[in-house]
């Protein structure tokens, strides 16, 4: 409603503006809003596409390095095997190779004469090089080993030519440590057939006393049981013993340095635990033997047997120097790396150890063999069965329930005697898992977690056969070797985490290209709604001022034309509109001007009409003014000469005579005077001067002129006093010539009685009344008594004196003073006429109705 | 000793009705018949008042007046308009342009008389 008052109100150029505005800017702005969200929305998913290959191209490196790593270290891990497996293999060949030399230096020397000489002769000869450490003592903290000597200084070599450069690799001499010669044998003895040594020869021109060895007392730690052996053997026929010596025992298990003894609250003696490589490069040796024996026949008879006590430390040799690391050799064990070399002998027994207190051996006081290492259960049954190791040990079945999960008993470590037997190394299952890879005499390995550390063990059947160990597919027993699985894919892991930083750095810079694209697109995006809403308001403008300056030429002409028809309206009858152009508004000048010389044509006429007219009234002017004056002339004459004579005449017949020729030239006059008058006010040419008028005097002085006449016919004539309003508006010479006529003609008209007037208010109008006791007027007379020249029949028939003008001349007076006159009468009763006219300026105006 | 007025009118009644009536108020009486023939008299007379008709054919009563208020000889002579043109528009000029007085006709006794003394007492009351 508002709206579309709005909307009328608003002028044509406003509407078109607004219409230009509305079809142009509206649709503009909505499809630079679409533009908007489709740009967003194409952002927003290049966006969201770009982050997602971003990522998945970060995964699929990840994954893809990941899966390189795994299957590098795989890979690594296969060939650490095989190779740790040939190594191992490798080892246990070498291993029964040299105990075959053994064999045949034992056959050799079957063939020499038993004497000192010859024995002492052949043992000499027998040196094997043994590779030792040097001195270490502690470190300065006391919790380790160093070597007391200076350490080797490495000395780098790099490529000389770039032509070698490429994998460029340089391995410094193997350190084997101390190369001593050291005898094979530690005694030869040659043992007649009822068992007394009758030669026994030791390196070094050592003699000792001969014995009788069919007594175990003084057999080597009182643990040989050989010569019940011996008497089986027929010439040609060896025998090998098992590894004997007495068992050593460590002060505690793990590293012996002087921080752990304070620690443990024990005295520093690492010459007295046992030794233990670099957990305690001080300690006691174990000490240990294998004999061969033979007989010795003469003439076909058995004359004795030789035997030769192999120096266990040949054995040692084979496995303590070995590093299945890059190292691949070292001249100490390091028994806490995880990554070294044991051997055990067929029945699983450790008879070569990082670690000499593993090595099983005999209690050099009973010749028994000392008690192992058990676990908790193994410990506590021992116990509880209050047998010696040696009666209890043949009541248990070997690999019983091996699990990582049983944990050695304290008690067991305590004792002091911590041999490993595998087969009753309960907390050990590797031992089980050794025992099945040898058991057809080939060799094999697995994993394990042990110590805290995934390692890999191998283990390989020692091929050698002689005597008792032909009786199993172990052999001699077997190697077997540990190694720390980490160490194996170390390449691997460090390339792994080469990899992974190169996956990280990639994944980095992806990620800073990936946001430098989301910037990049979010700057685009913020460049593409600047430039939109640029373009945008530049387009709004530019169509606005278009809007304006097309409205402003449609409107213009529009303007031009109501221009000219409101100066064609001012009067200028003589503009014309310029026509230009063939449009519609081209034709809206046209119809104006056609229009414009019509009304100018039309005006042209009505000047030549009223000209006319105007000259027909001044004419008519002319003619009344000569009339009057024409007329007068003459009444002059008889007017004035009349009253002379009348003066002049004492006859009163002649006096009235001269009285009647004057009444009628007055009479005549009178028709003249409202002739003009009438004329006049028809002509228009009766002018008016309203204004307030006194009403009670000018009544009054009315009243007074008629009082004479009416007196003279016995009359009585008042005006009532009684509410009389003060003023009337109105012209007072022309109310005073209505007011006499009125009451002239009441007097006239009136024989006997009264005379009334009177005057009120009468709604906004003041009602005047002139009432007489006359003749009256009929109804029919009534209608015509102001009109011109009609007199009722009763003033005709009382010929009475009258213009028959004076009613008719003070209904137009009446009425251009803006009031009205009309007669309410009974014929022989009277009459009443009124006036209503304005009480004050301005109530009815001056329009007239004649 | 007698007043003279000269009656100026070109209808011969209308000068023998004035004659008459200035003759009732004891007053010498001159005439004139037209607008000329008046100047020419007053050229050589001086009456104390000049009745002036207004139309009349040679010479109108306004231009008669008109030269006698242009005539410093005439100064203080009542001229009184004697005019059967009754329009209160043309009384109004004629007082204007230099008549000391109106009568229209036709004319009483009584208002020739009051318009005489009306006419005297403004022209000559110094």
């Amino acid at each position: 409603m508002q709206v579309s008052r709005a909307i009328d109100r608003m002028g044509i150029r406003n509407k078109l503006i607004a219409i230009f505005v509305a079809i142009k800017v509206v649709p503009l702005i909505m499809l630079a809003w679409y533009a908007w969200q489709a740009t967003q929305g194409l952002g927003d998913s290049v966006s969201y596409r770009a982050v997602q290959m971003a990522d998945a191209m970060r995964i699929t490196q990840q994954q893809t390095g990941k899966t390189a790593n795994e299957d590098a270290v795989r890979a690594l891990d296969e060939r650490s095997r095989e190779a740790i497996e040939a190594q191992t293999t490798d080892l246990a060949r070498r291993l029964a190779d040299f105990l075959y030399d053994r064999d045949k230096d034992l056959l050799y020397a079957a063939t020499l004469d038993p004497s000192d000489a010859a024995y002492r002769r052949f043992l000499d000869s027998r040196v094997r090089e043994l590779y030792g450490h040097g001195e270490y003592k502690p470190s300065g903290d006391g919790k380790s080993w160093v070597p007391a000597g200076a350490a080797r200084e490495p000395n780098p070599v790099g490529a000389p030519l770039p032509d070698n450069a490429k994998d460029f690799h340089v391995r410094l001499p193997e350190d084997y440590g101390n190369r001593k010669l050291r005898p094979l044998f530690v005694e030869m003895t040659f043992v007649d057939t009822g068992g007394i040594e009758k030669v026994k020869v030791a390196p070094g021109g050592q003699r000792p006393a001969p014995r009788d060895v069919s007594r175990r007392d003084n057999t080597f730690a009182k643990a040989e049981t050989y010569w019940p052996e011996l008497k089986k053997l027929k010439p040609g026929e060896l025998y090998v013993s098992e590894v004997v010596g007495a068992y050593v025992r460590p002060h505690w298990i793990g590293p012996y340095t002087p921080a752990r003894a304070e620690e443990l609250k024990q005295p520093f003696k690492p010459e007295e635990s046992a030794y233990a490589g670099l957990e305690n490069p001080l300690g006691k040796r174990f000490k240990g033997i294998v004999r061969w024996a033979t007989p010795v026949a003469r003439n076909g008879q058995i004359a004795g047997y030789v035997t030769l006590a192999l120096d266990h430390a040949h054995i040692m040799a084979f496995s303590n120097g070995v590093r299945p690391t890059e190292t691949r050799f070292a001249p100490i064990p390091d028994p806490a790396s995880g990554n070294y070399a044991f051997i055990w002998d067929r029945n699983s027994r450790s008879i070569s150890h990082a670690r000499d207190y593993f090595i099983t051996g005999y209690d050099p006081e009973t010749g028994q063999p000392a008690p192992p290492f058990l676990d908790g259960d193994l410990w506590a049954a021992w116990q509880a069965s209050g047998k010696s190791w040696h009666e209890f040990q043949p009541t248990l079945a070997p690999f019983a329930d091996q699990s990582l999960k049983r944990k050695p008993a304290p008690e067991s470590a305590k004792s002091g005697n911590v041999g490993l037997d595998c087969r009753y190394l309960n907390f050990s299952p590797q031992c089980h898992g050794w025992h099945s890879l040898t058991e057809h005499g080939g060799s094999g390995s697995f994993a394990i977690f042990f110590s805290g550390l995934w390692k890999l063990t191998t283990a390989a059947a020692i091929p050698y056969t002689t005597g008792q160990y032909g009786t199993s597919k172990r052999g001699f027993g077997y190697v077997t070797i540990g190694a720390n699985v980490d160490e194996f894919h170390k390449a691997a892991t460090e390339s792994g985490k080469r990899i992974d930083a190169l996956i990280a750095a990639a994944d980095d810079k992806l990620k800073v290209e990936r946001e430098g694209m989301v910037d990049s697109i979010g700057d685009s995006l913020r460049n593409t709604a600047v430039g939109l809403s640029v373009s945008t308001a530049l387009m709004v403008v530019l169509v606005i001022g278009i809007a304006i300056w097309m409205a402003d030429v449609l409107t213009r002409r529009i303007t031009e034309i109501s221009g000219g028809i409101r100066r064609f309206q001012d009067g200028d009858l003589g503009y014309r509109l310029a026509v230009r152009g063939e449009d519609e508004m081209a034709d809206l000048a046209r119809s104006f001007n056609d229009m414009a010389d019509e009304v100018q044509r039309s005006f042209g006429r009505l000047d030549e009409a009223r000209s006319a007219a105007e000259e027909a009234n001044r004419m008519k002017s002319d003619f009344l003014a000569n009339m009057s004056h024409e007329l007068r002339t003459p009444l002059n004459g008889i007017l004035g000469f009349a009253e002379l004579l009348a003066a002049d005449l004492s006859d009163p017949a002649q006096r009235e005579y001269a009285e009647t020729i004057r009444g009628s030239g007055e009479h005549l006059l009178a028709i003249v005077t409202d002739v003009l008058d009438l004329a006049k006010i028809e002509a228009g040419r009766m002018t008016f001067d309203l204004a307030p008028v006194a009403l009670p005097g000018l009544l009054r002085g009315v009243v007074a002129a008629q009082r004479g006449h009416a007196m003279q016919k016995g009359l009585t004539i008042e005006v009532e006093e009684e509410g009389l309003p003060p003023t009337v508006y109105s012209d007072e010479v022309r109310l005073r010539q209505v007011l006499l006529n009125l009451i002239g003609n009441a007097v006239k008209f009136t024989d006997h009685g009264r005379i009334a007037v009177r005057a009120f208010a009468d709604g906004g109008r003041v009602r005047i009344e002139v009432e007489d006791t006359g003749i009256g007027i009929s109804p029919e007379d009534s209608a015509i008594i102001f009109e011109k020249f009609r007199q009722s029949e009763s003033f005709l028939k009382r010929n009475h004196q009258g213009t028959g003008l004076g009613l008719t001349l003070a209904k137009h007076l009446v009425e251009h003073m803006g009031g009205e006159i009309g007669a309410q009468s009974e014929p022989g009763a009277g009459s009443t006429f009124h006036l209503l006219l304005p009480a004050a300026a301005g109530f009815s105006g001056q329009a007239g109705t004649g | 000793m007698g007043r003279k007025v000269l009656i100026v009118d070109d209808v011969p009644v209308n000068r023998k009705l004035a004659v008459a009536m200035f003759g009732k108020l004891g007053w010498e009486t001159a005439e004139a018949g037209g607008g000329h023939a008046a100047l020419e008299w007053l050229a050589t007379n001086s009456p104390d008042m000049v009745l002036l008709d207004i139309s009349m054919p040679d010479l109108g009563g306004e231009e008669v007046c008109s030269a006698l208020r242009a005539d410093s000889a005439f100064a203080g002579l009542p001229v009184v308009a004697y005019t059967a043109h009754a329009m209160q528009v043309d009384v109004d000029r004629f007082l204007a342009n230099g008549f000391d007085g109106v009568l229209i006709k036709p004319i009483s006794f009584q208002a020739l008389k009051d318009a005489v003394d009306k006419a005297s007492h403004r022209c000559c009351r110094e």
